[in-house]
Formats: C-alpha cells, sequence, structure tokens
C-alpha cells in the first residue's frame, strides 16, 4: 500500500514538473493555467520528496531504496502516456493522484 | 566553452552509435532472457504444471535424499535447491557420466522425492543460463555476455553524454513523426529508467568479475586453487573421501539444527559431499530471499555423525559489498512489487535496445546501401524472433510428449528454430513486409498460449481466477497483454507499411 501512496505521490509530482514546460503546458491546454509554473515547480518537487518519505519509511528502508527508483520510473512513464494521449486530462489527474496520495499516506501512518 | 563542449559531444556520438549497433543484437538477446529470468522460479513451476502439491521443507529433504540414494550412490556429491514459496520442487545437481554435460540438473517432486510424476524440462533455468552463457561452451558465452556488458555500459554513458535536451525532453513523446518518434521513445525508454539501466549493466559485469578478471586472484593465490576457494567459499569443509561406507545422518535434524543457527530463517541450499562414505559432509545454506546480499551464512556439518564443523557468517565489509552488488543485479530479494519493477525496466531496456537499432537504420535511410539493407533485416529478425522464440519455447513446453527422451533439450531447440526461421524470413522478405507479419505471428501465438495450456493441463484461466492460482492467472494475463502489444505494433506497422494515401487514391482512381 506504501508503494501504490509513493508511486501516486511520484506521479503527481512528475505531472507538476511537467507543467512547468512551455511545450507541455501549450499540450495541456487550459487546465495548465489553475496554478502560475513556480507554484507547479514547488508542488512538484514536494510530491516527490513526499513519495520517496513514504517509501523509505519501512525497517527494511535499504530495500525500499531500490523500489523507489523503479516507481519513479514508472511514474515518469504514466506521466508521459497520459502526456501523449489525453494530455488535457493531466491538470485533473495531477489533482486526483495528489488526493489519493494523500488520503492513503493518511490512512496508513495514522 | 559550448563550443568545446559541442565538439566533445560530437566527437562522442559515433562512440554511442558504433558501440550500440555491435552489441546491440547481442545485448537485445542478453536483456530480454534477462528480463524473463525475473519469474526463473515461476517460469519453472509454470513449467511443470504436474506439480501441484507442496510439503514442508524436511519432508521433501527427506524425500528426495531416499531418491538420490537410489539414483546417484556413487555421485562425489549432491547439490540441493530447497523449495520455497516461489518453488514448489526441489532442484537436485549430481554428477552423471551418461548426461550430455556429465551432470544431471533435475527438478524433484517435492512429496515423492522423485522426478518422473513431471514432464522433463529446464523450466526457467533454461533462459537464466541462456541470459550470461548464450549457449556457448565454458567460458566462451560467459566471456562475451561479459563483453557485452562493458560495451552496453559504455553506450549508455556515452548516450548520457550525447543526450543534449535530457531534462527538457523529459516527458516528450511526438508519435507519427518517423526518426523523430523513434529518437523519443528511445530517449524516454532510455532517461526514465537510467539508474535500472547502469546498476544492471555494471552490476552484470561484476557478477563474471572472477572471470574477466582473474589477475588478484593469480596476484594473491598463485596455482594454490584450492586455497582460493577455500577462502572464496569459507563455509565449507573439504574432506577426502574415506573409503569406507557409512549411513548418512538424518538430514530433517540437520535441516532444523541449522535453521536454530540462523536464527529460524529457511535454508535455501543443501551440499552433500561424499554421500554414503565416513567422509560425508552436509553444508546448509542460510536462505538469501529476505536480505539485500547474495548468500551470507553457511552451516556445515559432519554427514554421518551430525557434528557440527563449521558455522560461517558473512562479515567482511569488501564481501558484503560484493554481494550487495550480485544480490542487486539478481534482484533475489526483492518482494513482489519490486519484482515487477525489475521486470519492467528490463523490458525498458530491452526497447531501449530495439528502438536504438532501429534509429540506426532510420537515420540513414536517405543514402540506402547493402549494409544498411542487411541492419534492417537483422534487427526485423531480431526483434519479433526472441519474443517469437519465447512462444515456441512455451508451447514446446505444452506440446512435446511428457517424457519423451532427451525431452531437456528438445524444448529448447524451438526457442532456436522460431528466433532462426524468423531471421531468415527476415532475411528474405520486404522488411515493410516482415515487420507486420512476424509481429503478428507472435501475437497470435501469445494469445493461444493460455488456451493450448488450458487444453493440455486442465488449468484455465478462470479455474485460476476461482482457485486465486496466481501463477497460472499471471502467465495467462502476460500472455495476452503481450498478444495485444504485438497485435498493436502490427496495426500500427500495416499502416505504415502501406502506400501513402495520395498514392492509394491515384491507384483507385486509375482502377
Amino acid at each position: 500500500m506504501s508503494a501504490l501512496a509513493s508511486l501516486l505521490f511520484a506521479t503527481g509530482g512528475f505531472a507538476a514538473l511537467s507543467l512547468t514546460m512551455t511545450r507541455h503546458v501549450r499540450q495541456v491546454g487550459t487546465g495548465a493555467a489553475m496554478m502560475p509554473p513556480p507554484r507547479w515547480r514547488a508542488a512538484g518537487w514536494i510530491a516527490l520528496a513526499l513519495s520517496l518519505v513514504i517509501a523509505v519509511a519501512t525497517p527494511d528502508w535499504h530495500f525500499a531504496l531500490v523500489q523507489w527508483l523503479g516507481l519513479l520510473a514508472l511514474a515518469a512513464g504514466l506521466v508521459v502516456l497520459l502526456l501523449w494521449s489525453r494530455p488535457a486530462l493531466l491538470p485533473k489527474a495531477t489533482a486526483a493522484a495528489w488526493v489519493a496520495a494523500a488520503v492513503l499516506s493518511l490512512a496508513l501512518f495514522l | 566553452m559550448s563550443t568545446r563542449q559541442g565538439s566533445f559531444r560530437q566527437r562522442i556520438a559515433p562512440l554511442h552509435t558504433w558501440s550500440g549497433l555491435i552489441v546491440g543484437w547481442l545485448m537485445l538477446a542478453i536483456a530480454v532472457t534477462g528480463t524473463m529470468t525475473v519469474f526463473r522460479p515461476e517460469t519453472s513451476a509454470w513449467m511443470r504444471p504436474e506439480v501441484a502439491q507442496t510439503s514442508p521443507p524436511e519432508q521433501a529433504l527427506r524425500a528426495a535424499v531416499a531418491y538420490l540414494r537410489e539414483r546417484a550412490p556413487d555421485a562425489p556429491g549432491w547439490y540441493l535447491q530447497m523449495p520455497d514459496d516461489r518453488t514448489p520442487t526441489l532442484q537436485a545437481v549430481f554428477a552423471d557420466e551418461s548426461a550430455p554435460q556429465g551432470y544431471r540438473d533435475i527438478a524433484l517432486d517435492p512429496v515423492t522425492g522423485r522426478p518422473d510424476s513431471m514432464r522433463e524440462t529446464l523450466g526457467g533455468e533454461f533462459l537464466y543460463r541462456f541470459h550470461f552463457e548464450l549457449q556457448l561452451p565454458y567460458p566462451w558465452g560467459r566471456i562475451l555476455a561479459s563483453a557485452a556488458g562493458m560495451l552496453m555500459l559504455i553506450t549508455l554513458v556515452s548516450g548520457i553524454i550525447i543526450h543534449r535536451r535530457i531534462f527538457a525532453d523529459f516527458f516528450t513523446f511526438r508519435s507519427a513523426k518517423g526518426q523523430r518518434s523513434w529518437l523519443d521513445a528511445h530517449n524516454v525508454l532510455g532517461v526514465l529508467a537510467l539508474p535500472f539501466h547502469i546498476m544492471i549493466a555494471a552490476t552484470g559485469i561484476l557478477t563474471l568479475v572472477t572471470l574477466t578478471f582473474p589477475w588478484a586472484g593469480y596476484a594473491a593465490y598463485g596455482k594454490d586453487e584450492a586455497a582460493l576457494v577455500a577462502d572464496l567459499y569459507p563455509g565449507i569443509v573439504e574432506r577426502e573421501r574415506a573409503g569406507t561406507p557409512a549411513p548418512l545422518a538424518d538430514m530433517p535434524a540437520l535441516l532444523k539444527r541449522a535453521q536454530d543457527l540462523f536464527d529460524g530463517a529457511p535454508v535455501s541450499r543443501v551440499s552433500i559431499e561424499n554421500p554414503g562414505d565416513a567422509a560425508a559432509t552436509v553444508t546448509m545454506a542460510r536462505s538469501d530471499a529476505a536480505s539485500l546480499g547474495y548468500g551470507a551464512e553457511d552451516a556445515t556439518f559432519d554427514g554421518v555423525t551430525g557434528k557440527l564443523l563449521k558455522h560461517y557468517r558473512q562479515v567482511e565489509p569488501a564481501r558484503t559489498t560484493f554481494s550487495v552488488l550480485y544480490g542487486l543485479h539478481i534482484g533475489r530479494f526483492a518482494p513482489d512489487v519490486t519484482r515487477w519493477l525489475y521486470f519492467l525496466c528490463g523490458l525498458a531496456l530491452s526497447g531501449l535496445i530495439a528502438t536504438g537499432l532501429i534509429l540506426w537504420v532510420e537515420a540513414r535511410r536517405k543514402r540506402p546501401h547493402f549494409g544498411l539493407a542487411f541492419v534492417e533485416r537483422v534487427n526485423v529478425g531480431m526483434v519479433t524472433g526472441l519474443p517469437l522464440g519465447l512462444v515456441a519455447l512455451f508451447w514446446a513446453n505444452r506440446l512435446l510428449p511428457p517424457h519423451m527422451p532427451d525431452r531437456v533439450v528438445a524444448e529448447p531447440r524451438f526457442f532456436f528454430w522460431a528466433w532462426g526461421a524468423a531471421l531468415l524470413i527476415a532475411l528474405i522478405r520486404p522488411p515493410r513486409r516482415a515487420w507486420p507479419e512476424l509481429s503478428a505471428l507472435v501475437a497470435l501465438g501469445a494469445a493461444a498460449l493460455p488456451f493450448l495450456s488450458w487444453a493440455v493441463t486442465g488449468r484455465g484461466l478462470w479455474d485460476a481466477l476461482l482457485a486465486g492460482d496466481w501463477l497460472f492467472l499471471g502467465a495467462d494475463l502476460l500472455a495476452f497483454a503481450f498478444a495485444a502489444m504485438f497485435a498493436r505494433i502490427t496495426i500500427a506497422l500495416r499502416r505504415k507499411g502501406a502506400p501513402p494515401r495520395e498514392v492509394r487514391a491515384k491507384r483507385e482512381a486509375m482502377a
């Protein structure tokens, strides 16, 4: 479950970072204007950091670190697929990923 | 500054291009079989569908030793891989002069301890061995695989250097733009899983390092190989055969004592040296399924009296570093999620190599020559031939008579025949026809596999779903997923292979 939360945070993080790049803003259209680029950037890095924290918050942190690198690759791959197939959905998907990741993490750690 | 950097990049580019081309075909085969090896125990279990029961390790060991006593009483040693939650069967290796390679490597039923209830197959071992031995005699396959790994690392590093826009193009994939799309795909597959690619290439070279760089060993030990072996495997006790027969100690009791020494952790390997002799020894190895490193604790007992001769626990930092790096490569520690990520990253690496090979051709299309046509055709044969070989291997596993003679070598032959046939077709047919034809064949073969397996074994997708049989469920769904992927590729290629729309319209107007 913590792997899923970590994956969702990483996906949300990468998606937010892609919205700081002109090419992808153009692909995504109006939704990208939800936040100015510096804020997307900050949100993206925070989500990536949370993804790491959630991934390695276990006694087996050295396994988890290996797994986290794999999760990052998968998350970035998902963002590439979304930008290629349904770019307009990206901002909403980002928000949904964050909410789901936050709910999951709260359920796991509280 | 920037011009110098530019020229450095320009000088590195041919290195990437040519090291990639030289090693590409070989590396693709290594990457595809390596990716399959992530699921080696599962592949073995799927290829032995008759085994439905498991039994506790003590009973499995007792049954296996009873069988080996009657089958190979004079063998110098019996080497057993114990069953675990991923593998229901035991694996036994022992010397046998009547075997083609001089030894037998067979699976034993965990309940009866005998091999005859199952179809004879190498299971996942074949793909695992091919991954680093390439079906060549020792040590040439390993040396070739190792050299390929080194060139691969050079290709990866030079690829990073010449990639101008790693961050700007991080998420970029533009489809239907010819060469541009192939480059995007190549970049995305390479950059996103870059930590994995570098790790797997570097640690892969390291697994064979005692073979490729033996000089440190020579320098320290000279010709004294026994001393080298003793230091490399400190948990083992070497004893000369006494020549007087003596019965083996009670194996389940030794297993229990070893587990107690290992803080309750299970035993993964049992080596019985000089079985049936007064100088017999039994070495039990702690399972490394729960640790990042590879093989870290052994206990050796006297095989007759059961006295503990040696208990070795690895603490040396250099040795631990090596075993962790080795362990990272084979990923046996990996929990399910990590294992699937290894599999996905392995697929990404295979895709990286395949798109790189295709790019080499696409970038040179404007000046056609013989070499280009040759590379393009071999590319078709390799990229579609390897998956076709896997499909043929699994078909052969289900269709060959369970106890035909030399079945263990017959199964892998189908892998090579299918791969070879794909290469031959690719060399004869024009690439724009061969691409969709061969990938359609892969799609059909993979899509039919679950049905074939159901017809032969009676374990179908629906039964697997009801019984919660994750192994057969996973295998069937993976087969369908690959079928869908190759079907998608076929459709895309047929569209591309067809003449452009204007030409078609003109032709229709003429008719």
